[in-house]
């Protein structure tokens, strides 16, 4: 599984056009210019997405920025204007179709405390008809859920399980995560991801991932979607991510020469000037440093805060 | 084999797990308390009072023709109807509410399950399925007195008493769950209001029905000077929470037909209110 994943994340031609994601597959999901208001607050300001079938999307973005909004509207959950197609249906119109087609799991517990977890079994089975009722109990054979305990006494970790549980259990071709593991300790974290990667995740099934958690999910993404006041300011491949941007730690007597070449995002790191690049071939910043590949989470904030950076650097250089 | 049927039966099913507190306290305590009643009539210390009332009662039970007969049973049961009345409001009132309040909404509308079938769901439990589970407590309840006064329905000269009182409390037991499913069709109105303003409100969603209500009261009375509304509310809830009417016309008659109208707009509002309320 995670051979496969890797081949895809490296796998050239990456573009991203019209209706058709990468490496040529068909969109799951396409957005054209979304808009969401709550009085004066613009939520969505003409977002524009295009999620391939079978990619793995990380929608990454500050608090604020439109994350939860850009997932409900994906999901029906509420009115935007603008032209939205997920799984070839308007989630507007269809919603409860589409959910014969999507699951998704929200940031915090959504289930039902009042049932128990073979009751949610129960009820899943006989209203989600692509729900798979023995490959449910056999995932949660494997944990440590009480069948007859109501989910409101089930710790957290315990309910994230469960809705995983249920989730990896319908036969969707679209996962939405919400900040899944939002509030659980490091263990359930990484079992959560585990999880959902050698059990559930092959190449007929999309999963998009909204979180701050960034370091946790960049090995698992092919995708990536940032997110800021209702935009979306980076729409990539892990592949053209990797080509297009480059992490410089410069050598001491190269700082001005780095300046010069106009980095997108400067930082010092343990006294030692660290650029990253966006559009600059690799040769010639090879000359500067060491080079490679920026973590998401630098890239993040590069993005995000680059233009700011620059104009404090050009401040630094003045005094 | 899974239908559109085994869904919807799975919200029915549901609703009544998820209230079951109210749906199984509420006639338990009225049962029981009809039960202490009867029991104090009978063997307390207005024993000879109750027990001439239980042999004029007999004498009624044990002569006439069974059709005639069950109107006794009949109005021993009505303390049922404003009970399944207030459970239902209550019910109403905080069925759809409680799926924000808790946040569960998101999970059941992860389901493939529409608006319009869930807010159905919630009237169908309203109309039928709270009736149906007082039904075995009306018939417990109409059950013990009858068997008591069997012998005095045999004194009265009626044969094989036991079994004229199993039949009595059987017939009167249909009877008012027809009534009840009846009364509840026509009250779709008022199913409807409740839930448009459970799946409204951010929170005290009985006020905000019931103070609606007061509010279009006002309005009547400031606007146009008079109390039609008021009145017609008062003789509604009293015609239907009180009310044995005639089955097969009333089904077929243009109250129903309006109730039908106006409780579907009031239902698809709800039902537009839980799709769009963020």
């Amino acid at each position: 599984m995670e051979n496969s994943l890797l081949d895809r994340r490296t796998a050239p031609g990456a573009a991203v056009g019209e209706g058709v994601g990468e490496e040529g597959r068909e969109s799951i999901v396409k957005a054209r210019g979304l808009r969401k208001s709550y009085g004066k607050l613009r939520a969505l300001d003409g977002v524009e997405l295009n999620i391939a079938t079978g990619s793995i999307s990380g929608l990454i973005g500050p608090n604020g920025a439109g994350k939860t909004t850009a997932l409900k509207a994906l999901l029906g959950l509420i009115d935007v204007q603008g032209d939205l197609e997920v799984a070839g249906m308007d989630p507007r119109a269809a919603r409860h179709r589409l959910m014969d087609e999507v699951c998704f799991i929200a940031d915090v517990g959504i289930l039902p405390g009042w049932m128990t977890s073979w009751q949610l079994l129960d009820h899943v089975e006989k209203v989600h008809f692509r729900f798979d009722r023995r490959r449910a109990e056999k995932l949660l054979s494997t944990t440590e859920i009480p069948a007859d305990k109501r989910i409101r006494g089930l710790s957290k970790g315990m309910v994230t399980q469960l809705h995983l549980s249920v989730v990896m259990a319908i036969d969707a071709s679209l996962l939405v995560l919400d900040e899944p593991t939002l509030g659980l300790d490091i263990m359930y974290r990484k079992t959560f991801y585990d999880r959902l990667l050698n059990d559930y995740y092959d190449d007929r099934r999309t999963i998009v991932i909204s979180t701050h958690q960034v370091e946790e999910i960049e090995h698992l993404l092919t995708h990536l979607l940032f997110i800021d006041k209702g935009r979306i300011v980076l729409d990539q491949s892990l592949q053209a991510m990797a080509e297009h941007y480059v992490e410089v730690a410069v050598d001491p007597e190269q700082r001005e020469a780095a300046r010069r070449l106009g980095p997108m995002h400067s930082r010092e790191l343990l006294g030692q000037l660290v650029c990253l690049y966006g559009g600059v071939a690799r040769q010639q910043l090879e000359t500067l440093g060491e080079v490679r590949t920026p973590a998401v989470a630098d890239l993040f904030v590069a993005r995000l805060t680059g233009e700011k950076g620059r104009q404090t650097e050009g401040n630094q250089n003045e005094n | 084999m899974k239908t559109e049927m085994t869904r919807f039966g799975a919200l029915l099913q549901k609703e009544v797990r998820e209230h079951r507190n109210l749906l199984w306290i509420t006639p338990t305590v009225v049962s029981l308390l009809l039960l202490l009643i009867f029991f104090l009539l009978v063997l307390g210390p207005l024993q000879n009072l109750g027990h001439s009332a239980l042999l004029w009662a007999g004498s009624l039970l044990g002569n006439p023709p069974l059709r005639s007969a069950v109107a006794v049973p009949l109005f021993a049961a009505m303390p049922f109807a404003p009970a399944i009345f207030l459970t239902s409001i209550i019910y109403l009132t905080v069925c759809l509410y409680q799926d924000r309040k808790d946040r569960s909404f998101l999970f059941w509308q992860s389901m493939p399950v529409s608006d319009w079938q869930a807010v159905m769901a919630r009237a169908v439990t309203a109309v039928f399925v709270i009736p149906a589970v007082f039904a075995p407590f009306v018939l417990v309840c109409l059950l013990c007195p009858l068997l008591y006064l069997a012998p005095a329905m045999a004194d009265a000269g009626t044969g094989f008493a036991a079994g004229r009182a199993l039949l009595l409390a059987l017939d009167a037991s249909v009877l008012f769950w027809c009534f009840t499913w009846l009364n509840g069709l026509l009250m779709l109105p008022v199913i409807g209001w409740f839930l448009l303003f459970s799946a409204y409100s951010k929170r005290v969603p009985f006020l905000w029905a019931l103070g609606s209500i007061f509010l279009l009261a006002l309005l009547e009375v400031w606007l146009l000077d008079s109390i039609w509304f008021v009145y017609w509310m008062n003789w509604t809830t009293r015609a239907l929470v009180f009310g044995y009417r005639d089955v097969p016309s009333t089904l077929f008659s243009y109250d129903m037909l309006v109730a039908l109208i106006l409780g579907g707009v009031l239902l698809a509002g709800a039902a537009f209110m839980r799709r769009f309320n963020d």
